[in-house]
């Protein structure tokens, strides 16, 4: 460990500033990670897990429920009931579901879209069509 | 020249009497909606001659019928209305009509949801009931009323004509469909937009009744008239509110001057979320109430999501 002060003061200088860089990266980096973490905590903290249950009295029978613009569930049922459990966000206000369900017999047919929030208690709307229905369904929360 | 009698002649002199008993047959309306208009000419086809007095375009608040309106009125054998008080002319136009014709305020039979009266309009202070409201008139923002307004209007063409009843029934059933399929549009456009961002900031208090319809919750810059300027109370107060309620966008209207609009977009960070029609039907998209409704719609929900 031989040379002058001066030259061993000038490497520490140097690896110092070599540490310099990575250092910086690291810590935006690690500011960057807590950005991105908070909206995903809020996001979380908003939905709420949710039960849907959709029934026709005509089988087999195809179906796609709509949320925010966004397929939520979809697929083809031969039994008369099928379920699912998602994560919507459920605001006051309520929410409002796109039902569009289909069938192959001409048959006057009741298809019923039911929702159960874990926190909260059943909701449920019924509407009728002959081939398909189409339609908006509002949910809201008892207050 | 004998071909000229024999064979040239009948034919003008039949063109002429056919076009004559045509012109008889006509029912001639006046219409003072703009959306109006376009129902009569929709279920009345063939069988109306209408002249629409409200151009597209025109802000109803501040029309006023010139001496060449009150003519064609007093011609017509139906005036149409918007009513829930929105003509302040009506007076005039029943002095110029001298009550001949029918008059027919469409707006009167249907639902009324109630606003808070402008208290620097004399007009609205006077129709003002004691807690300061008045009727809302802006009820075509609502494609059920609409729907309701076709009936009324089908009903009165049979009532002058009932010799047309099957044409006028097999029209309104048409226009009712295209209605119907516009409405089961817009509640799917709008169900694209959580009820939570349903948050409605316009230049002029006269989206109630869609309000009402798809669940929007209304914050008006102004009350029922394009007349009056908003006090600096009320726009401060607004301001609050986009603030507290996050919202993302404010709209204009077709028929106003957007200046305080703008100024509140300065001091909330809110962008202007587009033009609506709102007194009706007016130039481009809002030619026909279906494009009226559409662009509405669309334009709310694209810059609230």
């Amino acid at each position: 460990m031989g040379g002058s002060p001066l030259l061993r003061a000038f490497l520490v200088v140097i690896a110092l500033l070599a540490l310099l860089a990575p250092l910086r990266t690291l810590t935006s980096r690690r500011s960057e990670t807590a950005t991105l973490v908070k909206p995903a905590a809020q996001s979380l903290t908003a939905k709420n897990k949710v039960r849907l249950e959709l029934t026709s009295t005509t089988v087999p029978f195809k179906y796609q429920i709509t949320g925010g613009g966004k397929t939520i569930w979809s697929g083809e049922s031969n039994s008369t009931t099928a379920a699912t459990d998602a994560e919507l966000n459920f605001p006051p206000e309520g929410i409002d579901l796109v039902l569009d369900a289909s069938w192959n017999e001409k048959k006057q047919t009741a298809v019923k879209l039911a929702l159960i929030p874990q926190d909260s208690d059943m909701m449920a709307k019924t509407i009728w069509g002959t081939t398909s229905v189409s339609e908006v369904l509002t949910f809201q929360k008892e207050k | 020249m004998t071909i000229f009698k024999g064979f040239v002649l009948p034919i003008l002199f039949g063109a002429t009497a056919t076009l004559s008993a045509n012109a008889a047959e006509t029912l001639k309306i006046a219409s003072f909606s703009t959306v109006l208009t376009e129902v009569v000419q929709k279920v009345g086809a063939n069988h109306v001659n209408v002249a629409g007095l409200v151009k597209p375009g025109q802000d109803p608040h501040e029309y006023q019928p010139t001496p060449s309106d009150l003519t064609q009125a007093a011609d017509a054998k139906l005036i149409l209305l918007s009513g829930k008080h929105l003509e302040h002319y009506l007076d005039k136009v029943q002095q110029a009509t001298g009550a001949k014709a029918e008059s027919l305020a469409v707006g009167d039979d249907l639902p009324t949801l109630k606003m808070k009266a402008d208290p620097d309009e004399p007009q609205a202070k006077a129709e003002a009931d004691q807690n300061g409201m008045i009727d809302d008139p802006h009820w075509w923002n609502s494609v059920a009323n609409v729907e309701k307004a076709t009936i009324i209007v089908r009903d009165a063409l049979i009532k002058l004509d009932p010799d047309d009843r099957a044409d006028y029934e097999k029209n309104a059933r048409g226009y009712l469909a295209k209605l119907e399929a516009l409405d089961s549009w817009a509640k799917r456009k709008v169900a694209e937009l959580p009820r939570d961002k349903r948050k409605l900031v316009t230049s002029h208090d006269a989206f109630q009744y869609l309000a009402k319809d798809y669940g929007f919750k209304i914050y008006a810059i102004e009350g029922v008239s394009t007349e009056t300027e908003p006090s600096n109370r009320h726009v401060a107060e607004l301001i609050d509110d986009i603030k507290s309620q996050q919202v993302k966008a404010i709209f204009l209207e077709s028929s106003l001057n957007p200046k305080v609009s703008r100024e509140i977009t300065r001091e909330t960070g809110a962008k202007i979320g587009g033009t609506l029609y709102a007194d009706g039907l007016g130039a481009g998209d809002g030619m026909t109430y279906e494009g009226m409704v559409r662009h509405n719609i669309s334009t709310i929900v694209d810059s609230l999501k």
